[in-house]
């Protein structure tokens, strides 16, 4: 096989790419774009900010770039709020309009139940506004159509608020239960805020689950998910999922067929730093295939010297190679990312995404 | 226009300027079809293709880094393609639709259903580099995959299609 040619046409003909190429060149599509533009589409009006200041990123296909995050408050023009408690914080009702006026804000529709807006019973549908609480109880759901850009089913027992909506975010907070969104949008226009982390969409398909004890808790099953808490963040594939504890942050994400041991391991090593190594133990002895290398990569960037040497050992095992540096050397992830990334490709953990190279935004720290 | 960064052509068709527009569609029309060739038939593909332009035509305003384009378009064509698979299954679950099909295009349906078995990083950048006549460092341009991803994708693509068209030649 000439790799030459195959790779871009230089160097040696190769017969069997050549024949493919004939062969299937009859598919290749050659059609001019038949939309029009109606009228000049409006740019926002709304400032750009400073890389320094900026929203990460915007990554969608491109795997390796730097991501940088920031969480200060007013981002983007929007007033951030710290999550709140919902149930044990008295706020003012905004009431939900009929379905026929032409007020603002999202359409909700009953799929189950009756589901209340506005601390109302509601009918077939209503408008949730800027402001309104959608909430369930053990026999109602509902689906919720998020502006333009996609849908979120509500689950029973669940409770929401839409926080804002607008040209350049759209946010919600979950208090309790789960909720399931399927969202096609430019990365980080859409937002749901919960007591443990901020999930921002990068244009995917998930459920997010506000478990007890605060626990925050994200499946992916289309695109990624950035999770965030402060200077924690990490970015969570389809087929991955992770969990948020209150005032720590997500934890590196794990297959969502992954063992439930290597789940409780991960988290106890955030919950309970002096039996560590115990639970980096567990993580280690229950990683074993070509998906949870994305999980022990993820570890590296968390990790002290005598762990960072276990999971390089891990990972060596796994990958059949082992990159030679520290774990708070950016380098040596890069280079880890880079050998993992086909491993990754084979095993089909998507990797045209925003795989970020610091595996998350802990700079070499542990999890606190 | 040729040579014009995403970036400016965005911004030139935010201003009306069509043929801005339309140099991003010949930019990425063929990373775009196979995208979702990986999935569809030839021709819900080439519907595929006109959505994917006229959803991003629609909504280019909202898009906040013109840089992004790119990676915003790719996805906007993965997530449709995924969509469309759901609605309606390919031609390639229906035998008798590819034998209906001409000679040259049934062929090629029948290894474009091989490579509709191989992981997706193989899967698409196959298809590109075969259907497109994409080169390698074409595909990463387009895809913002880097070059040494490309390689290996199309280096282990091109050598399970081997293996697998050699398996079928010899039943």
């Amino acid at each position: 096989m000439s790799e030459k040619y195959t790779w871009d046409r230089s160097g040696k003909a190769d017969d069997d790419v050549q024949d493919l190429e004939q062969k299937l060149s009859v598919l290749r599509y050659d059609q001019p774009f038949k939309g029009q533009m109606q009228s000049p589409p409006r740019r926002s009006r709304l400032p750009l900010f400073a890389a320094a200041a900026a929203a990460l990123l915007l990554v969608g296909g491109i795997a390796g770039l730097k991501l940088l995050g920031s969480k200060s408050p007013g981002k983007e023009g929007v007033a951030a709020r710290e999550p709140r408690a919902g149930d044990t914080v008295a706020r003012q009702v905004v009431a939900c309009s009929e379905a026929s006026s032409n007020a603002a804000g999202w359409m909700v529709t009953t799929l189950s139940g009756m589901p209340s807006c506005g601390e109302r019973a509601m009918e077939a549908q209503a408008i949730l506004p800027v402001g309104g609480l959608l909430e369930t109880d053990d026999s109602s759901s509902a689906e919720v159509t998020v502006a333009n850009i996609g849908r979120v089913v509500l689950s029973p027992n669940s409770r929401l608020t839409l926080e804002t909506t607008g040209e350049t975010e759209h946010r919600l907070q979950l208090d309790r239960g789960k909720l399931y969104a399927k969202i096609d949008a430019p990365p980080r226009l859409f937002l749901v805020e919960t007591p443990s982390a901020l999930a921002v969409d990068l244009g995917c398909e998930y459920s997010l689950e506000v478990q007890e004890q605060g626990i925050t808790h994200l499946h992916v099953t289309m695109g990624y998910v950035s999770l965030e808490k402060d200077d924690n963040e990490v970015y969570v594939p389809a087929g991955y999922m992770s969990d948020a504890l209150p005032g720590r942050g997500p934890i590196a994400p794990y297959a969502d067929n992954a063992s439930p041991s290597l789940r409780e391991g991960l988290l106890q090593m955030v919950r309970a730093p002096l039996a560590r190594q115990e639970a980096l133990s567990v993580v280690l002895r229950e990683t074993s295939s070509a998906r949870d290398t994305l999980t022990l990569w993820h570890l590296l960037s968390r990790a002290d010297d005598s762990e960072c040497e276990a999971i390089v050992q891990r990972l060596g095992d796994i990958a059949g190679a082992v990159q030679e540096g520290s774990c708070g050397d950016t380098g040596m992830r890069e280079a880890w990312r880079e050998h993992l990334e086909s491993l990754w490709n084979s095993a089909g953990a998507p990797t045209n995404g925003p795989m970020p190279s610091k595996g998350g935004k802990m700079k070499g720290k542990k999890d606190k | 226009m040729k040579n014009a960064s995403d970036s400016a052509l965005v911004e030139q068709a935010l201003q009306g300027d069509q043929a801005a527009f339309g140099e991003l569609y010949l930019r990425y029309r063929g990373a775009v079809h196979a995208i979702a060739l990986a999935r569809l038939s030839p021709h819900e593909a080439g519907d595929l293709v006109q959505d994917v332009f006229e959803r991003a035509l629609s909504r280019l305003r909202k898009l906040r880094k013109p840089s992004a384009f790119r990676s915003w378009l790719l996805m906007i064509a993965r997530n449709g393609s995924i969509d469309y698979y759901r609605k309606r299954k390919p031609m390639g679950d229906n035998p008798e639709l590819i034998s209906q099909e001409s000679p040259p295009h049934a062929e090629a349906m029948q290894i474009i259903e091989t490579i509709r078995k191989f992981p997706d990083a193989y899967r698409e950048t196959l298809i590109m580099r075969l259907v497109e006549g994409m080169t390698g460092p074409e595909i990463a341009e387009r895809t913002g995959l880097r070059p040494e991803s490309v390689r290996v994708n199309l280096h282990r693509g091109m050598k399970l299609l081997r293996d697998a068209l050699g398996v079928e030649v010899e039943q």
